[in-house]
C-alpha cells in the first residue's frame, strides 16, 4: 500500500505519527508522498473514486510545500493545500499545460531549451519495443525551463480512478474532466483562470509538431515510401519508464542486469527535461554483455554459457560423491596406490557419464544436427575427449576414459584448494568438470 | 550474387580485422552496445564508391549496390573504454549503509568503446580492382561510428573456402537478428540478459536460453508522415523530407563462426520498411 493511500484511509483527526511506523520519520513521508505525486516515473496512482482522488491530490500538494512540523493532523493538510496551490503552482500551470509532451529530445546540454513534443501513440508492433508496445501507465512529461520541473512533475502525475483508464492531469484538464475541474474549484475558484488552462492543455493535446527542427539534434537518413528522408530520434516517456521499471522488477527478484547510466545536463539536469530529472540526471541503458573474444574461442563456452550442456540429479550427485572422496584423498595423501587405483575407477565412470550426456547433447543442439557441425566440435575438443569419440574398442575408450578422468580429478582437486573447501563440493566439482571442457585443447594439471 | 569481405590489410597483405578505437558506446536512449545501424550507415558510407566526394574530385568510380543483398556483422572484440575516475554516486549504485557513502573513486565506463569487426557483404555490380579501391577508400572517411579505423580498409570478393580460412585465423561471433522472437516488452528482453541466483549454487548465472544475446536498436518507428520542416538535413543539394521517430529495440544474438559452413550460414542484414507501421527496421528476415 502507498504511503498516500495509508494516509487516505486515516481519519482526519489522526495524527500523521501515530500511522507511521517507527522507522519512517514525518519528514520522510512527507518527501514520499510528494515524490509519488510530483514526478512522471512512478506507478500510476489508484484511487477508489473521485473524491479520494481529490484528496490525494491536495495532500501531494501540502505534502511537497509544506514544513512538516507545521502540521499535525491530515486534516490539517488538506486545509493548507488550497494555500500551497495558490502560491507556489498556479501562476506556473499554463506555462506548463503548453510544454507538456510524451517525447523529449535527447540533449546533453542544459543550454538547449526545447519543449517535449506529444504525439499519437504509435502502432503497435509484432516484435521490438517502442511506446506502442509497451504501457507503463505513464505517457507524459514536460521540458522548457527548470523552474518549472516540479509543476511538469505534477501536470505528468498519473492517476487511476476506480476501473476508468489511468489518465494524468493533464489530460484530464484537456479532455475537462468532472473532477479535476472540481478540484480546481476547491483549490481556487477562479473561473477565468480554470477557463485559460483548460484551453491550453486542450489546444496543445492536439497541436501540430513543431515546424523546424533544432540544429542540434540527431538527424539520420533513412529510405521510407521509396524516398530518402530523414528523421529524428525521440526519447518517449513511455518506453524510458517502462525500462525503468522493468530494471527495478529484475533487481527486486535478486537478479542483476548490467546498466548504465548516462547523465544528461550537468548540473543542471533538470532544464534538459523533467523526465531526465525524475530518473536522477542519468537515464539508465542497457549495457550489451559481449563475451570476451578469449572466452568465445570454444563451442563449449557456449554451452556452458546457455546451460545447455546439464547434468540430472544424479549425475550431479555421482560427481559429489566422487568429490567427496578426493577430499578424503586430499586429507590423507594420495601416495597411496590403492587410492589412486580407485580414482581411476571413479573419474572413468565419470568421464563415461559425461561424455553419454555430450552425445545425448549433440542429438538435441540444432547446430549440431549437420554431420559436418558435428565434425567440427570434435575436431576443437579436448584431446583427450576426441580421443574417446575416436576409440575403436572398448579398451582404448576406457583408456581414453582414464586420461580424461585424471585430468578431471586434477582441476577438481584445484578447484577445491581455491575453495578451501568451504563452497558446495558438487558445484565445484560441476564448474571444474566444465572448466575443462572450456578450456578445450588445454592440459590440466594433475595430481 | 557475389559476396565480398570487408576487412583490413596490413603492409604485407595479410587480412585482419577491422581495428575502431574511441567509437560510440551509446547506440541508442535504451540500449548500450555495437551498434547495428552504425555498421549499416557504414556500408552505406563505403559502398557508395560514385558517392558525392568522389564525384567532385572527378574520380567517379563503379558502384555497388547491396539493397538486394546485404551485409553480415561479424564481431571480433568489443571493449568499453575504462576512462575518467569517478566517485560511486548513492543514488545510481546500491549503497548498504550510510558508513560505505565514502566510497573510493573508481574507473568508471566513459561513452566510447573499442571494437574489431569484419564485414560480409552480396552485392550486384562490380567492384573497382585492388589499385582502384585503395584510392577510393581512401578517399573515404576513416571513421566508424564517431570513432577511428585503425588500420587500411579492403573490399576483396571472396568464396566459401577463403571466408572459412579468414574465420579459422580470426574468431569472430555473428550478429544474428532475434525478431522472430516476437519480443515486445522489456521484461521479455531482460529474462534473455539479465543474470539471476540459481537456487542450488547460489551463484548468479543466465537463465536457461539458446544463445547469448544483448539489446539492440534495429530501426526506427516513425511518429508521424514525413513533412517539410525548416532545418532538416540536405542530401546534396536536395531538400529531404523530415519525420520524427523512435528508436525500435530488438534483440541480438552472438553466434560463434565455429559453426560456419558456407554462405548459407551468413546472416545478411537489409533495411526494410513497413508503411502501415511507418518502420524502417534492419533485419535479416524477409518480409
Amino acid at each position: 500500500m502507498t504511503y498516500t493511500q495509508t494516509l487516505l484511509q486515516c481519519s482526519n483527526s489522526t495524527k500523521i505519527n501515530t500511522v507511521l511506523s517507527d522507522t519512517i520519520t514525518t519528514a520522510n513521508l512527507f518527501k514520499a508522498v510528494a515524490r509519488e505525486t510530483f514526478n512522471s516515473t512512478m506507478p500510476v496512482l489508484l484511487v477508489e473514486d473521485s473524491a479520494e482522488f481529490k484528496k490525494a491530490i491536495k495532500l501531494a500538494i501540502a505534502c511537497k510545500y509544506t514544513v512538516p512540523n507545521k502540521v499535525d493532523t491530515v486534516g490539517d493538510l488538506l486545509d493548507c493545500a488550497a494555500q500551497c496551490y495558490k502560491d507556489k503552482l498556479k501562476n506556473k500551470l499554463v506555462r506548463v499545460a503548453v510544454n507538456i509532451g510524451t517525447h523529449v529530445p535527447k540533449a546533453t546540454s542544459s543550454c538547449i531549451e526545447d519543449g517535449a513534443i506529444m504525439f499519437e501513440r504509435p502502432p503497435a508492433l509484432s516484435s521490438g519495443v517502442t511506446s506502442g508496445t509497451v504501457d507503463s501507465g505513464r505517457w507524459v512529461t514536460g521540458s522548457k525551463d527548470g523552474k518549472l520541473v516540479t509543476a511538469f512533475g505534477f501536470l505528468s502525475s498519473t492517476y487511476q480512478i476506480g476501473n476508468e483508464p489511468a489518465m494524468s492531469l493533464f489530460e484530464r484538464m484537456a479532455v475537462e474532466n468532472r473532477a479535476t475541474i472540481e478540484l480546481l474549484r476547491e483549490l481556487d475558484d477562479d473561473k477565468a483562470f480554470i477557463l485559460e488552462l483548460i484551453e491550453a492543455a486542450a489546444q496543445h493535446r492536439v497541436e501540430q509538431p513543431p515546424s523546424t527542427v533544432s540544429q542540434f539534434h540527431k538527424q539520420n537518413f533513412v529510405h521510407f515510401g521509396g524516398k530518402r528522408i530523414v528523421v529524428t530520434p525521440l526519447q518517449s516517456v513511455n518506453t524510458t519508464v517502462a525500462l525503468s521499471q522493468a530494471i527495478g522488477a529484475v533487481f527486486g527478484s535478486n537478479g542483476r542486469v548490467a546498466v548504465k547510466r548516462y547523465a544528461a545536463g550537468g548540473a543542471q539536469s533538470q532544464n534538459v527535461s523533467s523526465l531526465n530529472q525524475d530518473l536522477g540526471g542519468a537515464p539508465p541503458h542497457i549495457k550489451a554483455w559481449i563475451p570476451s573474444h578469449q572466452r568465445t574461442r570454444d563451442v563449449f563456452y557456449y554451452l556452458y554459457l546457455t546451460k545447455r550442456l546439464s547434468l540430472d540429479n544424479e549425475q550431479k550427485a555421482l560427481i559429489a560423491r566422487i568429490a567427496g572422496e578426493v577430499r578424503a584423498i586430499e586429507v590423507k595423501g594420495h601416495s597411496n596406490a590403492s587410492n589412486r587405483q580407485r580414482l581411476a575407477e571413479l573419474y572413468t565412470c565419470q568421464a563415461q557419464l559425461l561424455l553419454k550426456t555430450l552425445y545425448a547433447f549433440a542429438d538435441q543442439w540444432n547446430m549440431l544436427t549437420d554431420q559436418k557441425k558435428r565434425q567440427t566440435v570434435r575436431e576443437r575438443m579436448n584431446p583427450a575427449i576426441k580421443a574417446y569419440f575416436q576409440a575403436n574398442s572398448v579398451q582404448q575408450r576406457n583408456a581414453a576414459s582414464e586420461i580424461l578422468a585424471w585430468e578431471l580429478l586434477g582441476l577438481i582437486a584445484q578447484e577445491m584448494k581455491r575453495n578451501k573447501l568451504h563452497s558446495p563440493i558438487e558445484s565445484s566439482a560441476f564448474d571444474a568438470v566444465m572448466a575443462v571442457l572450456v578450456k578445450g585443447g588445454v592440459s590440466c594439471p594433475t595430481l | 550474387m557475389p559476396y565480398a569481405l570487408i576487412h583490413a590489410v596490413t603492409d604485407d597483405d595479410c587480412w585482419q580485422p577491422i581495428q575502431v578505437q574511441g567509437s560510440n558506446a551509446e547506440s541508442s536512449f535504451y540500449t548500450d552496445g555495437p551498434s547495428i545501424t552504425a555498421v549499416a550507415g557504414f556500408v552505406a558510407m563505403l559502398l557508395d564508391l560514385d558517392g558525392l566526394a568522389a564525384a567532385r574530385k572527378g574520380k567517379i568510380r563503379r558502384g555497388v549496390d547491396i539493397t538486394s543483398g546485404g551485409f553480415s556483422f561479424f564481431l571480433h572484440g568489443y571493449h568499453r573504454q575504462i576512462g575518467k575516475m569517478a566517485y560511486n554516486s548513492a543514488t545510481a549504485n546500491y549503497v548498504g549503509n550510510f558508513d560505505s557513502l565514502i566510497n573510493p573513486p573508481v574507473p568508471v565506463e566513459t561513452y566510447s568503446a573499442d571494437l574489431s569487426f569484419c564485414l560480409v557483404i552480396q552485392y550486384r555490380g562490380t567492384l573497382p580492382d585492388k589499385d582502384e579501391m585503395l584510392t577510393v577508400l581512401n578517399a573515404r572517411s576513416r571513421r566508424f561510428n564517431g570513432g577511428v579505423i585503425c588500420n587500411e580498409l579492403m573490399i576483396t570478393d571472396i568464396d566459401e573456402q577463403q571466408l572459412k580460412k579468414y574465420f579459422a585465423q580470426h574468431n569472430a561471433s555473428q550478429v544474428t537478428d532475434q525478431r522472430d522472437l516476437g519480443l515486445t516488452s522489456w521484461s521479455d528482453m531482460l529474462e534473455r540478459v539479465s543474470f539471476f541466483e540459481e537456487p542450488s549454487s547460489k551463484k548468479k548465472t543466465l537463465r536457461l536460453h539458446e544463445g547469448a544475446y544483448y539489446i539492440h536498436q534495429t530501426g526506427y518507428q516513425l511518429l508521424e508522415l514525413p513533412c517539410e520542416r525548416h532545418g532538416a538535413l540536405l542530401y546534396g543539394d536536395q531538400p529531404c523530407l523530415h519525420a520524427y521517430c523512435e528508436p525500435v529495440i530488438n534483440l541480438a544474438g552472438l553466434q560463434h563462426t565455429t559453426h560456419f559452413q558456407s554462405f548459407d550460414d551468413l546472416h545478411l542484414w537489409r533495411w526494410q520498411e513497413d508503411l502501415d507501421q511507418r518502420t524502417v527496421m534492419l533485419t535479416t528476415l524477409s518480409a
